[in-house]
């Protein structure tokens, strides 16, 4: 029963994970999400094999030691990415316009931009850097 | 219904609740406090599970060090766009569409889960034969045996990984900052007297968890961690503070774990055995020392976002 119980438990977390992945713009938000998915993982790694002896499997076990401590490397480097994107563009979000603009206009300079009323918001953000009155982090 | 099955629902309950704060809450910083508590509350699980090595980890790294990483970068956006901390994020579009795929890719989980439940499960048999070998080794902790005396390239290549994040960290950060991390107040007696009180505990914690790891749960990812979290508080008081030149010995530190590991593959060659062959308790104290080096040393520098330390204020 102890079984079903967190199998079922890791699917929701998984399930929470996959929604705040899919909707959160901000890519903190999505670096936790994706902690909450592997945290499901590793505790269906553990649940699923049988017991040795009562314990979980040790081969699992050192599994999951392993992939806890990847998992805060890989956070720590995306992080360092996150906070060097914020400084240089001003927002730390990934907005599916942002995508479509930079797909055709990537060598464009942020001038010609102000046309594309795509990224009227994405401008406004860039510009708050220096003139901090305009909102600079505001979902759609 | 027993007593065990409603602790394991309401520990269930527990993280899935905290896991949707993380999720959907409206706020990032408390996203990032609801996911320290998350790893605690995961943390409760392995020990109610009987994996206390993975309950120490997690609750060291997954909770107090990611969490304090991800504080510390949430910290560096509001020193660049001081908006950013008023500005709080409203960070969920409502989508159906992503309600969907959730529900659907909770449903996959489940359903991999609860078939795999239901089969006939058979002991896993690499578990099996490490249980069976392990007396040969000398250690009675089957996950320190697994990790070093078993699959200890897997352990080679996780340091590789730490060592190489922290690289990749160092190549991108262009701008070091060497103080604004330290708390307010940190001049106060009663913080004094708390790192005091704190520190060697921490120090102590830390290598008994190293000592005691061949033969009980901890081992060096834990040791390391807790003396990584150690680095965090010298650090928040300012009693380190980050450093913008490198020095021989922090970089010594930082690649001891990988040396250890290298020296580990290649010594048995020298008897003529294969490479990484089991060469006894000495040796795998060694390696494991050396790791947690350079797992503290590491954690401690990312989270300083800094090349290297200095001392502070003492």
């Amino acid at each position: 029963m102890t079984s079903t119980v967190f199998v079922l438990v890791a699917a929701a977390i998984f399930g929470l994970g996959v929604h705040g992945l899919l909707v959160s713009a901000h890519i903190m938000r999505k670096l936790l999400a994706l902690n909450l998915m592997l945290s499901a993982l590793f505790l269906l790694l553990i649940v699923v094999p049988a017991t040795l002896d009562g314990r979980p499997d040790p081969v699992p076990q050192a599994l999951v030691l392993t992939g806890i401590v990847i998992a805060v490397s890989t956070t720590a480097f995306a992080l360092a990415l996150m906070v060097r994107l914020f400084g240089k563009q001003g927002h730390a979000t990934i907005l599916p316009d942002i995508d479509a603009s930079l797909l055709g206009r990537r060598h464009d300079s942020h001038d010609n931009r102000h046309n594309n009323r795509h990224n009227n918001r994405h401008d406004s953000r860039r510009n708050s850097r220096r003139s901090p009155e305009t909102d600079g982090e505001q979902g759609p | 219904m027993t007593a065990a099955l409603v602790v394991d629902i309401l520990l269930g309950l527990i993280l899935v609740g905290l896991a949707a704060q993380v999720a959907i809450g409206k706020h990032l910083f408390r996203a990032i406090v609801f996911y320290v508590a998350f790893g605690l509350a995961m943390a409760l699980i392995w020990a109610r599970l009987g994996a206390p090595d993975l309950a120490l980890a997690d609750a060291a790294i997954g909770a107090g060090l990611t969490g304090a990483l991800m504080m510390v970068a949430f910290r560096r956006l509001v020193e660049i766009d001081p908006k950013q901390s008023q500005a709080q994020p409203r960070a969920t579009r409502g989508s159906a569409l992503a309600v969907v795929i959730a529900v659907l890719a909770a449903a996959m989980v489940a359903t991999i889960g609860l078939t795999a439940l239901s089969l006939e499960r058979q002991p896993g048999e690499a578990g099996l034969q490490v249980l069976a070998t392990l007396p040969e080794t000398g250690l009675r902790n089957p996950i320190t045996g697994v990790l070093l005396a078993f699959r200890g390239f897997d352990t080679l290549i996780e340091m590789v990984v730490l060592l190489t994040a922290f690289v990749g960290s160092r190549v991108i950060t262009t701008r070091t900052r060497l103080s604004v991390t330290t708390i307010s107040g940190f001049e106060l007696p009663l913080v004094r007297t708390l790192v005091a009180v704190i520190l060697p505990l921490a120090v102590l914690i830390g290598m008994h968890l190293l000592w005691i790891g061949s033969d009980q749960p901890g081992g060096a990812f834990q040791a390391g961690s807790v003396l990584a979290g150690s680095g965090v508080l010298l650090l928040l008081t300012g009693t380190l503070l980050p450093a913008s030149r490198s020095r021989a010995l922090v970089r010594l530190a930082l690649v001891a774990g990988v040396a250890a590991l290298c020296l580990l593959v290649l010594a048995p060659l020298l008897q003529g055995d294969a490479p990484m062959a089991y060469l006894g308790r000495g040796s795998l104290l060694f390696a494991e020392t050396a790791m947690m080096v350079s797992i503290a040393v590491t954690l401690t520098l990312l989270f300083a976002g800094s090349p290297s330390l200095q001392a502070g204020r003492s």
